[in-house]
């Protein structure tokens, strides 16, 4: 009895939380209008998407549900335009979007990444499902398009493909819109990869939500079974506390750990231990075997830095999420604290220093890579004897890991005092530090390779050292409004989205065999799923959520 | 065990210096050789036609003879791994390639051994990891009973306060 109705009062909590508005990711450059070709000559129907938004947000106001945003990638990985793979100017910079007219709500944007086409949607709040609705309907518009285009001719320009979007307004009435970078494009061609291509997007969803929900909204869409839940089962505070208190099968002390579980400070701790454990390399790894793997994420997939390993990316710095909980005390000692109650995690600490990412540099002005062979001299002489086979390639494909700098000569140094290597050995201690302590960074000379610390106002992962100031991990780094707020704290990139597992497929009533295929393929299945995602979360914190998530779900998933 | 995805790895490393001398989308590859594994991992059964769909990694474009002679190699890969890798889920998807590569052409042969050879890197690391885990059981920090009673504590109201002097 006192279990349930410790579950009302949790049930209680979740009803006060504030009302919310969303965070704008917004890129725009420069915005013109094409001149158009087909006027609309459809009118809107009677009951329009602002209607409908406004009509759910007032039935919603009584009933139980999460503040959100959620916002969709769609990369289509077949690599479409070769071209343009090597040229930085292009790169992930926004090309054309799609404008809803009615409700003037920008819906998507087209970008480049690496050589494949990719939809970026807006964040849409939990009070605008119909307007998600009709920015999927208008992506699977748009991408069939682009399909049956290459279907008939095997490349088409990107003008020639816009022009057939221009053409859709007789079904949809909206607004597309040229940036900038689209005039360096419109004239390239999007070329069929060859005659049996199957289109496949590989997914993404950046969610929104407040930090009380991170622990179960996590566990829940990749638990339970999953090989997400080894660092999973390494990053959640007191997990041995937590396994202890299944054997005493005491439903009230059990009722405890969902309240401090649901703290917002735990969904911090349980976010910032995720990215440092899948950040850390396995304790075996030679530097020749860390420079092989940065070898191959480049020659194979066009990435090297360190998002490529996280399963969840916070797009907030982890000092920013801190602050805006206002609690006291110390967060390092806390940190640590809750996390020597981790078996798991214990060696992470020890283990960090050998963190293995990289950038990529490109010359400004040509957007071509920029060879960094000038480091050769300043690395150790033994890891160049020994790895000079993959370094060479690596460099001058302008390529800098966090492995090599940690090889650079004793003579090479930080503020002039001490060699860049005890960086790295005090690489963990910091960015436990400056998520309460903010206060430098470390930026390098690229003529000489000396490091110099800069004033930083934000933890030292967002981003992780030596990385690009505009990498996105912790990009968003403006104070949010308490508007923006009011969705909470948590900007999360949720990059292994396609692999949402069977407890989150069957509360959806969707397939557990969609695993590894969840917002994969670009047909009407896609926006069936988008919406369930939405309402999953629109949902989601149910008593019987809490209690299938802690009671049942996470007890299996920590056996690891 | 460790001497298993050791020997694991130098034989799918050898096999990838080979095949990065052709041309087959790595990316693709990557990614359906993840939702495979991923999938063996949650115990989620992969039938043959879904195994056949994702090998659209490798396309039509002309095979060279050296390509094809690594796909003869298969049966011997295949024997060895299922050798060492003894996981009845593993095992299950690793016969349903098998079955693939009996039944179906050159191309096909050649794109069930790439996936499988990328599945298997996957998987074993996955092991790895798991086994890993495992071995620093024993090794639990002890904190005291009082310590642990007053971090729970503080754990229970860390959004008012997480110091430690509470």
């Amino acid at each position: 009895m006192k279990f349930y109705r410790f579950i009302f009062i949790l049930f209680s909590l979740f009803l006060t939380l504030p009302v919310s508005a969303m965070e704008q990711d917004e890129e725009v450059i420069e915005e013109r209008q094409k001149p158009s070709r087909n006027k609309s000559k459809q009118s809107l129907p009677k009951e329009t998407l602002g209607h409908k938004a406004k009509k759910e947000a007032e039935s919603s106001t009584n009933q139980f549900h999460m503040k959100f945003k959620v916002g969709f990638e769609f990369q289509e990985v077949n690599g479409l335009c070769p071209w343009a793979l090597h040229n930085n100017n292009i790169q992930k910079k926004p090309l054309f979007f799609l404008k809803d007219k009615e409700t003037k709500r920008h819906l998507w944007k087209i970008v480049i990444d690496t050589s494949d086409i990719e939809f970026v949607t807006e964040p849409f709040s939990y009070q605008e499902r119909p307007i998600l609705e009709r920015g999927i309907d208008t992506i699977l518009k748009a991408f069939n398009t682009l399909e049956n285009l290459l279907n008939h001719q095997t490349r088409i320009t990107f003008e020639g493909w816009t022009d057939k979007i221009e053409e859709l307004k007789t079904d949809f009435p909206f607004f597309l819109g040229y940036f900038g970078t689209y005039s360096s494009v419109r004239d390239e061609f999007i070329i069929k990869p060859s005659s049996q291509w199957k289109p496949k997007f590989a997914p993404q969803v950046t969610i929104q939500h407040p930090l009380e929900h991170a622990i179960p909204l996590y566990f829940g869409l990749f638990g339970f079974s999953s090989r997400y839940m080894l660092d999973f089962s390494a990053s959640l505070p007191c997990r041995d506390l937590f396994l202890e208190a299944q054997k005493e099968a005491n439903s009230e002390n059990f009722g405890k750990w969902i309240h401090g579980y649901g703290q917002k400070m735990n969904g911090l701790v349980f976010l910032h231990a995720l990215t440092l454990v899948q950040m850390t390399p396995g304790e075996d790894l030679t530097d020749k075997e860390l420079l092989k793997e940065t070898y191959d994420s480049l020659t194979n997939y066009f990435q090297v830095d360190a998002k490529m390993k996280l399963t969840l990316m916070s797009r907030r710095p982890f000092s920013s999420m801190f602050k805006d909980i206002h609690t006291q005390g110390d967060y390092p000692q806390y940190f640590m604290r809750v996390m020597s109650l981790n078996t798991p995690f214990y060696k992470i600490p020890s283990l960090f220093y050998k963190t293995n990412y990289a950038e990529q540099f490109y010359d400004s002005q040509t957007g071509n890579v920029k060879s960094f062979l000038n480091l050769l001299p300043f690395l150790s002489q033994d890891f160049v004897t020994q790895n000079n086979q993959i370094l060479i390639p690596l460099l001058q494909q302008g390529v800098v890991s966090t492995t090599m700098l940690r090889k650079l000569k004793k003579r090479v140094k930080v503020d002039q005092s001490e060699p860049v290597s005890t960086l790295f050995n005090k690489y963990f201690e910091e960015a436990i530090k400056t998520v309460e302590f903010p206060a430098k960074t470390y930026i390098m000379d690229t003529n000489n390779y000396s490091v110099q610390s800069i004033p930083y106002d934000h933890d030292i992962l967002s981003p992780p050292l030596f990385l690009d100031f505009e990498n996105s991990m912790g990009r968003f780094k403006d104070p949010m409004t308490e508007e923006e707020k009011q969705c909470g704290e948590a900007i999360i990139e949720v990059r292994a989205i396609r692999d949402v597992q069977s407890w989150f497929l069957k509360k959806c009533g969707l397939e557990p065999e969609l695993t590894g295929e969840f917002l994969t393929k670009p047909s009407p299945e896609l926006k069936v799923q988008a919406l369930c995602l939405f309402d999953f979360l629109k949902d989601f914190g149910k008593p019987s959520d809490v209690i299938e998530i802690y009671y049942l779900g996470m007890p299996y998933a920590l056996r690891y | 065990m460790h001497k298993i995805f050791l020997r694991l790895g130098v034989l799918i490393m050898t096999s990838q210096l080979i095949t990065e001398a052709y041309c087959i989308n790595n990316k693709l590859l990557n990614l359906e050789a993840e939702t495979c594994s991923s999938k063996i991992w949650s115990g989620v059964h992969i039938p043959k036609y879904k195994i056949k769909e994702s090998l659209g990694f490798l396309s039509d474009t002309d095979i060279a003879d050296t390509k094809l002679s690594q796909a003869r190699n298969f049966k011997s890969f295949y024997e060895k791994i299922t050798g060492q890798v003894q996981d009845r889920k593993f095992l299950q998807f690793a016969q349903e390639c098998r079955n693939i590569y009996d039944e179906e052409n050159d191309l096909t042969k050649l794109a069930i051994h790439l996936l499988l050879e990328k599945v298997t890197e996957k998987y074993t690391a996955d092991l790895h990891k798991a086994e890993k885990l495992k071995e620093i059981r024993p090794q639990t920090p002890n904190n005291k009973q009082s310590d642990r009673e007053n971090i729970f504590n503080i754990f229970l109201n860390a959004d008012k306060n997480i110091s430690a002097n509470q």
